[in-house]
């Protein structure tokens, strides 16, 4: 066996995905041919020291940051396109000829329209900025007030469209009624009461470990808002 | 579709989480962010070599994340699919990098406003203890300016491997190159790594000795006695 071919075969002696046959000559030549021994020891101490590679972690404020970005960032043009593609991996074109890209447009933004059943995207229940920017900014944790409330208690009727999309009625963080479906805007350590049954929930996170997931939870019976999930959204 | 609790969380797969969160479900992103930031900021470090950026991208791939997550094929498997858009992400934005040349590999990170710049400042509580430190703080060091002096071919799929320690096969379906190009651009990174680094190690006195030169070493030294 030559040098070459046992430089080769470094990685998969040090990984271990290497034939015993093969593994022995290597190792023969290894007994022959010192440079080559040292090589692999060198190989192997330098993948050893990889245990102290410097690592980075995200800022504290990560999830907040990313939780105002999906507020604030609404897809473009391109991405309700590529919603009607179904493909794994979504590439984003450094460069598309203006002419396809206008083509594209026109057809799949005609398209669209029909598929939606002449629905504007934010009515959809599916992932547009202005249903996700509530929902994401609560689950997230926030604990800084990321959207201002009504004073009004008052409680919306649900909006049926006629696709079967629907906007979940927003209500004030003080009042709601549990028998109907709502969206629930809050802060942590906001305090919602049920109109019906004068249960007060306090929003805070799930277990005391967790700061990232929340739910409003009863003082009294324990209970969670969660428990309804087919009825909120958070 | 809700999850009940963070426990049910743990026992879910990423491909159950994602298919979650293509039906709208939050907490099912949340605990996706949680597995992964830390996991994508570091590749995306490796590329790119720039802290804020890197954060930057990878808040952006968690948005197509998001936003896409109803696209997700069933069958596939979601680290490959973030980490090919953290990929695309990276790549591009070397690419803009290299329109404007101001910029370059480090930039904005502090090795470029302090050349006293300390990797193991970046180090976990578990490698900060002092005798470590005074033991590999010099190859660490070294170590972490060889990856950064890689090409950027062989520094994404040497990350991927050995810091991110994804397989072979995972690492060929997101660069979408076959595996034997990956088990050979893998391997030649790490020589080239050990070539970077052989110099350090005899520094610090780590040559490695073969069984003969010790013992030729030994019969030397009972001559002279």
């Amino acid at each position: 066996m030559e040098c070459d071919n046992v430089a080769a075969l470094l990685s998969d002696m040090y990984e271990g995905a290497i034939t015993e046959d093969l593994k022995k000559k290597v190792e023969n030549h290894f007994s022959q041919c010192h440079d080559c021994q040292r090589e692999y020891q060198y190989f192997r101490k330098t993948l050893k020291l990889l245990v102290y590679f410097p690592k980075i972690e995200t800022s504290l404020d990560f999830e907040r940051q990313l939780r105002q970005r999906l507020q604030q960032s609404k897809p473009t043009l391109w991405d309700s396109i590529l919603s009607y593609v179904p493909t794994l991996v979504i590439p984003r074109p450094s460069f598309v000829p203006i002419l396809a890209m206008t083509t594209a447009c026109v057809i799949m933004g005609a398209s669209g329209f029909f598929l939606r059943g002449y629905m504007p995207l934010s009515t959809s229940p599916s992932m547009t900025s202005e249903t996700v920017a509530p929902v994401s900014s609560d689950i997230m944790g926030g604990t800084k007030p990321t959207q201002t409330f009504p004073g009004d208690p008052s409680i919306n009727p649900v909006q049926n469209s006629p696709t079967n999309s629907f906007v979940l009625p927003t209500i004030s963080p003080k009042h709601f009624n549990t028998n109907e479906p709502y969206l629930i805007k809050g802060n942590k350590g906001e305090t919602l009461e049920n109109v019906v049954h004068g249960e007060k929930y306090v929003i805070r996170p799930i277990h005391p470990d967790s700061f990232d997931i929340y739910d409003a939870v009863s003082d009294t019976s324990k209970n969670s808002l969660s428990q309804n999930a087919n009825k909120f959204q958070f | 579709m809700f999850l009940n609790d963070s426990v049910n969380s743990v026992r879910l797969t990423d491909e159950d989480l994602i298919a979650s969160v293509g039906q709208g479900d939050n907490r099912a992103f949340e605990e996706l962010v949680k597995r992964y930031k830390n996991r994508l900021i570091n590749f995306i470090f490796q590329i790119i070599g720039d802290r804020e950026a890197s954060e930057d991208l990878t808040q952006e791939a968690f948005v197509r994340v998001y936003r896409h997550a109803h696209r997700f094929r069933e069958g596939a498997t979601f680290s490959t699919w973030v980490y090919t858009i953290a990929s695309n992400l990276a790549k591009n934005e070397l690419r803009n990098r290299a329109r404007r040349p101001y910029f370059s590999w480090g930039q904005g990170t502090k090795r470029d406003e302090d050349d006293s710049f300390d990797p193991l400042s970046l180090i976990g509580d578990e490698s900060q203890r002092p005798d470590k430190i005074s033991e590999n703080k010099e190859l660490t060091e070294a170590l972490f300016a060889a990856v950064g002096s890689l090409n950027r071919k062989y520094k994404t799929i040497f990350t991927l491997r050995d810091l991110q320690g994804l397989s072979y096969e995972e690492i060929a379906r997101i660069l979408k190159i076959p595996m034997g190009t990956v088990k050979s651009r893998v391997n030649r990174a790490r020589s080239a790594l050990k070539e970077a680094m052989q110099p350090y190690f005899d520094e610090v006195g780590m040559i490695f000795r073969s069984s003969k030169q010790q013992r030729s070493e030994k019969e030397e030294k009972s001559v002279n006695e």
